[in-house]
Parts: structure tokens; sequence; C-alpha cells
């Protein structure tokens, strides 16, 4: 066999799946639910006492050189002192600015653009351009599926009825999920990330991207089947010669509910 | 010891200042980029579809080749040319998006996610655009008139690519424009608060104390954007994955798995429904060691991408290398950043200035050297 493919080869492809997925989705949905690993990278943002920081200093800064005056101690000190109340990266932005200025030399715009994007991550036009970042054993992928009442799964071409392709979806899960944790704190104020989710929410997230195929489809002119679905697949390097793929359907809209038909 | 120190720190910061741009490069540059800038403009019909019905006119032999296969390349040589429609004279296309469900950059502010949105708005993408595009463009290729064409086409980029990255799902295929355009646009501000009629073009733009005009700024600050753009790239990998990346770079055979079953999934081609990736079990398996010799080259070459800054053979020299590292990106991940490499080949490979350099070089060598001169008036 070219690889391994355990008991669940069959979701991939096209005919109707017949995969009984009940048992897989129950241990898909392990403690990690939504990941195997954390992708999160740290949160890092500008807030206003940063930039109310920022702004006297460069300032300070600026004027400092303009005048020409030696450089005092106590000058040094503050501005040591500032940037050292500000963010990592961030600060490291700040002081490529700075010595940009003192040094007259434009080179430094690079480390400052690049701790900057670091610090706001994605922000069009600046990333952090986290993709593929973090290669590891494990990877996952989804796809669009038409459901029938006994949640028999059929793969729908998504790039086709939608304007979203299939790494289009990933991304928008993900970034669904994010806002979504990000709107719902755990019991004790903790933030959540989007691989602490239960199924339910996972589900409730899903709903909302599928709602968004859904227009788009009709923006499209495409006809969407009564009842949709998404499955998730999670490969997994065997570490021996191959690789397992393990689907699990993750979201699938209500049966009675057909108001898009 | 700290005085040798010194006079390399001082070589080193000579070599890495803004270098001097012949004014037929400058032009050319700006031409070039000029092109680029429109074909990213998201304007629609005819303009969206003018590459192809250009293509079909001057060469319809080529034009059935690209519909075949849309990466048949330019000159029929990939690498490293990029594909050939990316050269034709078409622009990207209405935003078909009408709605910010999960906001990125100015789309997160009420003002922003306004102003976004007139990128799906039929009439103002149909009858108001193309003028402001087509009016910024030729002010940008004359050279005249910069502070108000800058700032027009860096807010349509941004504007526009806001709109489509706040779906939810991040498209890096434009971010490379927008930076330079945000770069040249600071540079040009920067310049109108020093003396607005250079800017504006009206007077013409003389040396600073270093012997540099604003538009030897406005492209090296051009370069620095690009440069800066590849280092993001390749720090954050070790960053994020705490040092790892270059020992589990062979997981990108995983990735490769995934992208071969999305293709799949996209559009449920039958050619793709074959379930085994060889490339993936190279990658992973039969000659790992090999894909993470050349997969961590590839982040090297991303992270050192500044030292490009030394001088013009060197920005040529990285830039080829980042075209190179395209390909092998595209062909091994299918992950194609085409407007990169027109980046790339416009201001870092940039081949007037390889020209201009060379005659610099040559006549330098033709004539003697400094100390063989007897001062005439001795």
């Amino acid at each position: 066999m070219a690889y391994d493919t355990q008991a669940t080869t069959d979701a991939g492809v096209m005919t109707p799946v017949k995969t009984d997925l009940k048992n897989l989705r129950e241990s898909a949905f392990r403690p990690t639910v939504g990941g195997r690993k954390n992708r999160h990278f740290p949160t890092m943002t500008i807030d206003w006492i940063q930039l109310l920081i920022t702004v006297p200093l460069i300032v300070f800064w600026r004027l400092w050189q303009k005048s020409r005056s030696r450089p005092t101690l106590v000058g040094w000190l503050v501005c040591l002192v500032a940037l050292i109340a500000l963010n990592n990266y961030y600060a490291i932005g700040v002081a490529a600015v700075m010595a940009g200025f003192y040094y007259k030399h434009s080179a430094f715009v690079i480390p400052a653009v690049v701790a900057f994007s670091l610090t706001i991550r994605e922000n069009y036009p600046f990333s952090n351009f986290p993709m593929y970042s973090n290669p590891d054993a494990t990877e996952n992928y989804f796809y669009l599926v038409a459901l029938d009442d006994n949640d028999q799964e059929t793969p729908l071409p998504v790039a086709k009825l939608t304007q979203f392709s299939a790494p289009g979806m990933k991304k928008a899960f993900k970034s669904y999920s994010d806002k979504f944790a990000k709107s719902r704190p755990a019991e004790d104020g903790k933030k959540r990330g989007r691989d602490d989710l239960t199924p339910e929410e996972r589900n409730q997230v899903g709903l909302k991207l599928l709602e968004e195929l859904r227009h788009q489809a009709v923006a499209s002119k495409q006809e969407m089947p009564p009842r949709l679905g998404i499955v998730e697949v999670w490969i997994e390097a065997d570490g021996k010669s191959g690789w397992t793929e393990t689907p699990s359907l993750i979201v699938k809209e209500p049966k009675a509910a057909t108001p898009h038909s | 010891m700290i005085a040798k120190l010194s006079a390399l720190l001082r070589h080193l910061g000579t070599k890495f200042s803004t270098p001097r741009f012949s004014r037929w490069e400058v032009v050319i540059m700006r031409v070039l980029f000029a092109y680029v800038i429109y074909q990213s403009m998201p304007l629609d019909k005819p303009f969206n579809a003018a590459g192809m019905a250009f293509l079909e006119k001057v060469a319809p032999a080529a034009a059935v080749k690209v519909k075949e296969d849309f990466r048949y390349p330019l000159f029929g040589i990939r690498p490293p040319f990029f594909p050939l429609i990316e050269a034709m004279p078409g622009t990207t296309g209405k935003i078909e998006y009408s709605d910010t469900p999960v906001p990125v950059g100015i789309a997160r502010t009420a003002w922003g996610a306004s102003f976004v949105k007139l990128f799906n708005d039929e009439a103002f993408v149909t009858k108001v655009l193309p003028w402001f595009v087509f009016g910024a463009l030729a002010l940008y290729v004359s050279g005249y008139g910069l502070p108000v064409a800058l700032p027009i086409l860096t807010l349509i980029s941004i504007g526009s690519r806001t709109l489509f990255n706040s779906q939810g799902r991040i498209h890096h295929g434009f971010q490379i424009i927008s930076l330079v355009l945000l770069a040249q646009t600071v540079v040009i501000l920067w310049q109108v608060w020093k003396n607005w009629r250079v800017a504006m073009g009206v007077k013409k733009a003389a040396d600073d104390a270093y012997g540099r005009n604003f538009w030897d700024y406005l492209f090296r600050w051009s370069q620095l954007a690009i440069i800066a753009a590849y280092v993001i790239a390749g720090v954050i990998k070790p960053i994020q994955s705490k040092g790892q990346w270059f020992a589990n770079s062979h997981f990108i055979g995983v990735q490769i798995v995934k992208t071969h079953r999305q293709n799949y999934y996209n559009a449920l081609d039958p050619a793709l429904k074959d379930r085994d990736v060889p490339l993936a079990r190279d990658f992973m398996y039969e000659r790992k060691n090999m894909w993470r010799l050349l997969m961590s080259m590839g982040v090297l070459l991303e992270i050192f991408a500044f030292l490009a800054l030394y001088n013009r053979w060197m920005m040529a020299g990285v830039g080829f290398a980042m075209i190179m590292f395209h390909y092998m990106n595209d062909t091994f991940m299918e992950l194609y950043f085409y407007n990169n490499e027109k980046m790339l080949w416009i201001f870092l490979v940039n081949i007037p200035g390889l020209v201009i350099g060379l005659m610099q070089l040559l006549k330098k060598r033709g004539s003697p050297p400094a100390s063989d001169v007897v001062p005439v008036a001795a």
C-alpha cells in the first residue's frame, strides 16, 4: 500500500462517503479540540499607553538630535526606561527608529518595519507572515459536504460554488474561531484561543461560515444543496513511511432547517 | 582594535546607505512599477478581462497554451520568468465581498470599514475608480504631482486589499505592492515637508548633503520595504517554532499532502483523485535531510535578505535568488507569489541598473587610477 490510511481513507474521495464517522468524531474531539498544537502567536498589540510613551520619546529624541547638544546620562536613562516600558518587539522597532535618526541611515527602516509587523501581526498591509512558520507532524484541512438525512456526506467543489477555495475555507474557519473565542472568555475571565472551543462552539462557528458560503453561492448564481456540513481532516505523519488522515464531521446544518433551498 | 572596528562600521555604513540611481533607471523603475500597480487595481470590466483579450489578439497560439496551463511562462522559460498571463495588461477585478466579517487593518475602525466597502460598490468601481486610478498612474509615470498620486494609489491598494483580507482568510499576494506604495508615500510626504515644489515636480530635485535627491530615497525605501517583508517572513519561523523550524522543516511534507487534498476539494478534479503524494513521502522520509537543508537555505535567504543592501550586485544576486526561491515554492508547494516576483525583477534585480552599473565599472577600469593623475597646476 502506498501509504497508511487507517480506517479513514474514504473521506477523501468524491463518491458519497460511506465511512461511519460517529466513532471517529468522538475520538477526534480530544481535550485539545480544534488543533493538536498551540499555533497562537504570543499576544502583542500596541495600546494607547504604548503610543503615549512612544510619541514623546521620538519627539524628545529628534529634538535632542537637532539641538546638537552632548548626550547626557539622564537623557539616555529616560530613553532606556521608556523603551523598557514598551512591549518587546515594539520596543525594538522604536529603538530602530531612534537609531535611524541618530545615525541618519535608511537601513534602520528594516528592523523598524520587522519589529512593527511582528507586533501588529495581520493588519493589512502589515503582516507577520505566520504561514508555514511552525511545521510539525500534523496538519489539517477542511472541505465542504452536502449532507443527507442520515448525515451521509457528499463532497462539494467549494471553489466552483463560492468565492472561497478550500484553503480559504480553512483560513476563514480559523479566523471566525479566533473571533468567537475572543468574544467569549472563560468563566474565570481568562482569554480563550480557537483551540479552546468546545465541539458545540465549533459547530456554531462553522454554521456562520456556511451562512457566508451560501451567501456567496447566491451572489455567484450557484445552487447549493439544502443541507451542508464541514469535514475537518487531520493529517499526521506516522514517522515510518507514510501518514494517516482522520476526518470528522465538525459542522452540520440542522436537519429541519432548509431555509436556503 | 577599536579604530579598526570603527573603520569597519564606517565602511558598512557607507556601503549600506542609499545609492545614487541614474535618471534612466528611475524612469524605467517608475514605469514598470506603475504597470504592476495597474495590474493590481480592483477595476471591473473591461480592464479585468483585458489581459487575456490582449493575448488572444497579439499571440493566439500562446493564449491557447495559457488557457491549458495558467503557469505557461513568459518567453516560454520558467524559471526565472513568471507566467505569461501575469505580464498581460489585465487588472484583478472588483472585490466581490460586501462586508468585513473579520476586519483587519483600517477595516477595524468605523470610517475604515465604510471606506473599504466602497470597493464593492458597483457604481464607484465602474464609474469613479478608473478615473482616480488612471489619473494617478499618469501623474506617477510623468513624475509630476507625486504627493497627490501616491496617496491615492496607496489608499486604493490598501483599501481594496483590506476588504479582501477582512473575510477571515488572509491573502499575502498583494501585500508587497501596498508596502512599497506606503514606503513611497512616506518618502514623498517627507519631501513635501522639506520642499513641496520639488515633491510636486515643478522644481528640479537638488542633491542633499549626502549627494542624494528624493528619487534616490523613493526607490531605496521601496527596496527596503521589499527586503523587510522577506526578513519578517524569515525571522517569524525560528521565533514561532521556538528554534525548531530547521529540524522540523521536512514536515513541510505534511503541508504538501494538505495542498494536494485542498486542490482536489476545490473542484473535485478527477485528475487529483490519486491519494498518494510521492513528493510528500520524499520530503518526510526518503530524502528528508536534503529537504531540510534546502528549506533552511530558503529561510536563511529570507533572514539575511538585508545583505542585499550592500551594493548593486548583491541586490541583484539576492533578488535573483529570491525569484528562484519563489519558483521552488510554486513547484513543490503550489505557493505562488507572482507579484513578489515582479517586484523583485523591478527593484532588486533591476536589469537597467545592472547595465548602468556595468558601464560605470568598465568606465572606471578604463580610466587611470587617481594616483597616476598628475595635477596640471602642480
